[in-house]
């Protein structure tokens, strides 16, 4: 092989979870995400395992995302919302009989939604059980994430909050999958120099960053971004992303998502059809919502769409796949002549990019693999651990402070829209220490209270509140759960600082975020 | 430069703890011997003061153009009104983070015994300023300059537009050529445009293991059994019009010396 391709997907949406409210629009984020993406990505990597096509792809689950993807109550209603989908889809066939290219489509989801129930009854709906399996087998390696997809470099160099976010994630991780973590995601792949202290300390060999990351590193990479870095010190690799792979998926005019075959994510039925007939399936007071049912490809840039042909699409998919393929074959070549080693091309994406946003993406996926296993000789697939044992030896240089989302460092999550929080959580950060040390073997009651005042902490620091509030989408619900974790915080801290916890409150927190089940709060008192 | 600055620092806190002495004598129980003392320790407390100001204004500054504050529009809003959470946490502080290669963000609190004492520091009342130092990596100062606020509690961001650079902010009150400051953030550095000049050398650390080597890609692997039928088709390389990425990748021509190696690799583009 003269090059290899290291695909890495990483899985997050923000924890959320009301019991409170019998519908909750923002629990569909994970909804469709199972349905549009975590179970076609499974379907995918079934049909290669059965067929024996040897793969192997690095996956990232966040802490918030398996707690989610394992919580009885939103797995009762991830059940239902299936349910509904089939019966939606069931009506579109009948609604669609004397439209023929239409009615082909409805019966597309009618099948494809019965498939997937199938499927999620096979994994007895725990979809992270099935992740477990395929890397036990062998095809995945399942990395983790700061602990709620906290931003470290905006944790203003508070080592014990940094340290926190490192490693109940990796504990969650092996309450999820067995083991510690080999490798882990920073959020927003947000990079601070010497964090990787933190990481060796937790056991973390491995982490990514951006392009930049790399090229603006202390010293000169002789190798550009197709080798790891290791930090000096800390010894811990730094993979960065290709540019090049990651243009050709990513981005919206000249990559592969916008081809005019491929599904319209703009036109769901939830806004075409009469309000009457699709308000079962909408937001019960009567807001259209998107169903998940779309008639429409892409096209071009035209309010006139053409009718989806899901076997297009599909064969679109596994074109695109060869070119893939056929593109890192030829970067491997020129890179194999300027190299004394075999490059590594890394391309981390959104796993939510492929099914929830590129419908077609989970097939593209399936036919890379087939492609990469079949028709050609010249790169593999490979995963960080396999390409670290492969070759050890490597630049030592420490990365340059970065993030791969917009800017490239940290002004996405610091702006006019969302600075306001900074105060607010390092502060919270501060008095967090303070309780861990002043409490060091609290039990009972007190020490639930220390446990759900971090779980509070952690849930402020979730990078998609600030992330909302920079888009601008749904910033009310993001200004609030920000607002109410650290209220929450500040009155447990208070109530313990003046030994007089309110039971009730404890309790009702602790049965609404049901995250982190394990937390020892005395990890803020540990920070190595 | 750090040196003159510790010395300030230590000034103001005996003048604040000479002050609070005095404060304490005269709530006290009369006594004459200890007020003359506590004014003695007060009288101490202001020279050394005078004297580490002085010292502080006689390092020699280049002549540097002002930090440029961001538009007015960019400017970080007053907080939110969050009633729920409280605003104060009762110490003096301040924060700085990088952003970006050209601006830090700061947020700042200050107490009335902080401002107090920092005020006491001077002849007036003073103006309060944010102090920017912009430091080179011995610590030596590139830039100094003062952008007026008006809060004690309040955030900014600052347009800096020196990447690579490492910056220390303090908040406090200037009075004519003097400036005392009630509290100073961690230095930071803001992130490089381009590689540093660290030498390269190589590392084989720890020696990286899989847990399960043999099973990620298996040195024998069963034969491809089938494919979806819309791949059947398909041929490898085969013309492809609709994307741009037929031949050699694009930005393979974009090369850059590498400097320390005999390397040249593409300088790469960053997609985001």
């Amino acid at each position: 092989m003269i090059g290899h391709v290291a695909l890495v997907l990483h899985h997050h949406l923000p924890y959320i979870r009301h019991p409170e409210h019998p519908f909750f629009l923002e629990e569909r984020w994970l909804f469709e995400a199972i349905t549009e993406t975590y179970l076609p990505l499974i379907e995918a990597w079934r049909a290669l395992e059965r067929d024996g096509v040897p793969f192997c792809f690095t996956a990232s689950m966040t802490p918030p995302l398996c707690n989610m993807l394992r919580d009885e109550l939103l797995c009762a209603r991830y059940r239902t919302h299936l349910a509904t989908l089939q019966e939606l889809a069931d009506k579109e066939v009948e609604r669609t009989v004397g439209e023929p290219e239409s009615h082909r489509v409805a019966r597309f989801y009618q099948r494809r939604f019965r498939d997937l129930s199938s499927l999620y009854a096979a994994i007895d709906g725990d979809v992270v059980g099935e992740y477990r399996r395929l890397m036990e087998a062998g095809f995945l390696e399942i990395i983790t994430c700061t602990a709620t997809h906290g931003f470290l470099p905006l944790m203003n160099g508070d080592r014990g909050a940094m340290w926190a976010q490192i490693e109940v994630a990796c504990a969650e991780h092996a309450r999820h999958f067995g083991r510690r973590p080999d490798g882990i995601w920073l959020a927003e792949c947000g990079y601070v120099p010497h964090v990787d202290a933190l990481l060796a300390a937790a056991g973390l060999k491995y982490f990514f960053v951006d392009t930049h990351g790399i090229q603006h590193a202390e010293a000169p990479p002789v190798y550009g971004v197709y080798a790891p870095l290791y930090c000096p010190g800390s010894g811990v690799a730094a993979f960065a992303r290709d540019p090049e792979s990651s243009k050709q998926v990513w981005s919206s005019h000249e990559g592969y998502p916008g081809d005019a075959s491929y599904r319209e994510y703009y036109r769901d039925i939830g806004f075409d059809l009469e309000l009457e007939y699709i308000r079962p399936y909408i937001h019960p007071d009567g807001i259209r919502i998107n169903t998940g049912l779309k008639y429409h490809r892409i096209t071009g840039r035209t309010d006139q769409k053409g009718i989806y042909h899901p076997e297009q699409a599909r064969q679109r998919a596994g074109e695109h796949a060869a070119n893939f393929m056929f593109n890192r074959q030829a970067q491997a070549r020129y890179l194999a002549s300027r190299m004394d080693r075999a490059p590594v091309i890394v391309s981390p994406y959104d796993a939510e990019l492929f099914g929830h946003w590129w419908y077609e993406g989970p097939w593209f996926l399936e036919a890379l693999a087939r492609h990469i296993h079949r028709d050609q000789d010249e790169i593999a697939l490979t995963t960080p651990m396999r390409a670290l044992a492969a070759q050890p030896e490597n630049q030592e240089s420490r990365p340059g402070m970065s993030s791969w989302g917009g800017g490239g460092y940290a002004a996405f999550w610091c702006n006019e829209t969302n600075d306001w929080i900074y105060r607010y959580l390092h502060e919270a950060a501060r008095k967090m220490g303070e309780l861990a040390r002043a409490f060091p073997q609290a039990d009972g009651l007190e020490r639930r209270a220390l446990n759900q005042a971090a779980r509070e902490l952690l849930l402020a620091q979730a990078s998609d509140w600030a992330f909302i509030m920079t888009t601008g989408t749904t910033v009310e619900y993001a200004v609030k759960r920000t607002r109410d974790h650290l209220a929450t915080f500040h009155a447990l801290h208070d109530a313990l600082v003046a030994g007089a916890v309110d039971a009730a409150l404890v309790a009702a927190r602790e049965d609404q975020w049901r995250i982190f089940p394990d937390l020892d709060y005395r990890v803020y008192a540990a920070t190595p | 430069m750090v040196d003159v600055l510790a010395e300030l620092d230590e000034a103001v806190a005996e003048l604040g703890a000479a002050v609070a002495a005095l404060e304490a004598a005269l709530e006290g129980e009369p006594g004459a011997a200890k007020l003359e003392s506590a004014a003695e320790a007060l009288e101490a407390a202001t020279l050394a003061l005078a004297e580490a100001a002085a010292a502080y204004e006689a390092i020699e500054l280049p002549e540097l153009p002002p930090v440029l504050a961001l538009p007015a529009e960019l400017q970080a809003p007053a907080a939110e009104p969050l009633i729920e959470l409280p605003t104060v946490t009762g110490r003096d502080q301040i924060v700085l983070m990088a952003r970006d290669p050209h601006s830090a963000f700061t947020w700042w609190e200050l107490t009335a015994a902080g401002v107090g004492r920092a005020q006491a520091a001077l002849d007036g009342p003073g103006e309060l300023v944010l102090r920017v130092y912009l430091l080179q990596d011995d610590d030596q100062p590139l830039e100094v300059r003062d952008l007026p606020v008006r809060d004690w509690l309040g955030s900014q961001t600052l347009g800096l537009d020196r990447p690579g650079v490492r910056v220390v902010v303090a908040i406090g009150y200037r009075a004519g050529e003097a400036f005392a400051h009630v509290a100073r953030a961690a230095t930071i550095r803001l992130p490089r445009l381009a590689p540093g000049m660290s030498l390269v050398r190589f590392a084989r650390p720890n020696t990286p293991t899989p847990r399960n080597p043999a099973r990620l890609l298996p040195a024998e692997t069963p034969a491809f059994v089938a494919d979806s039928p819309a791949l059947q088709a398909f041929t490898l390389g085969q013309a492809f019009p609709a994307k741009a990425a037929d031949a050699a990748p694009a930005p393979m021509s974009a090369l850059h010396r590498v400097v320390g190696s005999n390397h040249l690799l593409p300088a790469g583009e960053g997609a985001r």
